[in-house]
């Protein structure tokens, strides 16, 4: 069972991980970027 | 007033250059390694066990993979050479093929009916080596030091089990 | 609620809240309602995350395909975009999918890894031409060479996905991987409904990433387009107040 939870850890945790990686770089990036130019973005997560 | 502003580009920065280059050489190198060891696995040539007894002569003390089922019955737990061993018979087509694995224990699934992958070679069965249960007794076996056991495509969920054999009368 | 700028809009909150639910749910149909397999035991758990991220790597890569072709016959920015972004998604699911494979490979198989199985082999290879191709992307040059090679580098590693995906029915009887369950094989009650909790979960968690890192792809070059005049305009105006 240990291999199980360890390979769902792993999974679930890769998932946040990358989620978080987005955010972070989506928001640094929006910032630099003119409002009209990004208008499908338009709030935090 | 207003100051001159260069308008040249400049050029890329070296580091990154170098470090995106080194990123897709290093790539196309593990690539080419890989394919070179798939190759190399796959030479070692895989035999499902009524091969692997036609083609004996031939193989003499080659190494290679055996692929069989154990047979009911036939898996015992001992010693050989010092060593602790699993004795069993693995069947494939219409041979059996008689087994001393001394490698490292194998996976719960190990059982009888569930196909197993052997690494190992041809020998001839030393004195001192009762029978084996259930096998094909010919004077040979197969001196295993890798098992790995294969799994099938097929789901079915433990209770389901049960029913199944309360339903055929129990085990 | 911040209104600070970010790749986040109403449709992204929707998806992200319903990929957070599926999840749940998954887990709970993962661990507590499907039962342990009669051969697998309790391995079979990693069934419901590893082959959907397995078979949504394969879609991320696609993807990433079409948008490639698109950039070379149309000169598609939207393609070229899109390629990029699927891509790296798909990086993710695939190296996701080789973890959790091993991992479940040790409790069946054995050992967490056979360099003579095919279909490792070959998923190893998929996950190393998308990450050259990642690396390509960053190579500094001509922006339309750049996604011109990398659409190449594209098209040319999904030629992988069907090897990978047929090698366990070409070499049946000798590679250790197991057939493909979901065509040859058999999942039934329970087990069949969180194999189809996990495909929705993770089709979720995947379109959730694919419009972030979309949104990221065109935020980059927005900037990369446009970082220039803004700055020389920064530039003029600090002059004149001068």
């Amino acid at each position: 069972m240990g291999y199980v939870v360890a390979g769902w850890i792993i999974g679930i945790g890769g998932f946040a991980l990358y989620a978080g990686y987005l955010l972070r770089r989506g928001r640094r990036l929006a910032s630099h970027v003119p409002a009209d130019r990004r208008r499908w973005m338009t709030a935090d997560e | 007033m207003s100051e001159a502003v260069a308008l040249t580009p400049r050029p890329p920065r070296r580091g990154r250059r170098w470090w995106s280059t080194g990123v897709v050489v290093v790539v196309l190198a593990v690539i080419a390694i890989l394919l070179f060891s798939l190759v190399r696995g796959a030479s070692l040539f895989v035999f499902e066990a009524d091969e692997a007894v036609q083609q004996r002569d031939e193989l003499g003390d080659d190494r290679f993979r055996l692929i069989g089922s154990p047979l009911d019955g036939s898996i015992v737990e001992g010693e050989f050479e010092g060593r602790s061993a699993l004795y069993f018979s693995v069947r494939f087509g219409e041979s059996v093929v008689d087994v001393i694995h001394t490698g490292s224990d194998p996976t719960a699934l190990f059982q009888p009916d569930v196909p197993v992958f052997l690494e190992g070679r041809w020998q001839a069965v030393p004195d001192g080596v009762d029978r084996f249960a259930e096998g094909v007794n010919d004077g040979w076996y197969f001196a295993s030091d890798t098992l790995r056991v294969k799994h099938d495509e097929d789901y079915r969920d433990d209770n389901q089990d049960r029913i199944s054999e309360a339903e055929q009368g129990g085990r | 609620m911040s209104t600070r700028p970010s790749t986040g809009s109403t449709v992204t909150r929707v998806i992200g809240i319903a990929a957070l639910i599926a999840l749940a749910l998954l887990l709970c149909a993962a661990f507590w309602w499907s039962e342990p397999d009669a051969q697998q035991g309790d391995a079979v758990r990693l069934f419901y995350l590893h082959v959907p991220v397995a078979i949504l790597e394969y879609v991320a890569f696609i993807i990433a395909g079409v948008g490639s072709v698109m950039y070379l016959w149309k000169r598609s920015v939207f393609g070229d975009v899109m390629a990029h972004a699927a891509a790296e998604v798909g990086v993710v699911f695939c190296a996701l999918t080789l973890i959790t494979g091993s991992l479940w490979g040790r409790p069946t198989w054995g050992t967490y890894w056979d360099w003579g199985d095919v279909r490792l082999v070959t998923t190893l290879i998929l996950l190393l031409l998308f990450v050259g191709y990642l690396a390509l992307r960053q190579v500094p040059g001509d922006r339309h060479t750049r996604s011109k090679q990398a659409a190449i580098v594209a098209l040319v590693a999904l030629i992988d996905i069907p090897i990978i995906n047929r090698s366990v029915e070409w070499w049946a009887n000798r590679t250790l991987h197991q057939r493909s369950t979901l065509i040859e094989g058999k999942i039934e009650d329970i087990n069949a409904f969180a194999t189809f909790l996990g495909f929705l979960a993770c089709g979720l968690v995947l379109s959730w990433f694919l419009v972030h890192r979309f949104r990221v792809a065109w935020l980059e070059r927005e900037v990369a387009t446009h970082g220039l005049e803004r700055a020389l305009s920064e530039r003029r105006a600090e002059g004149a107040e001068v």
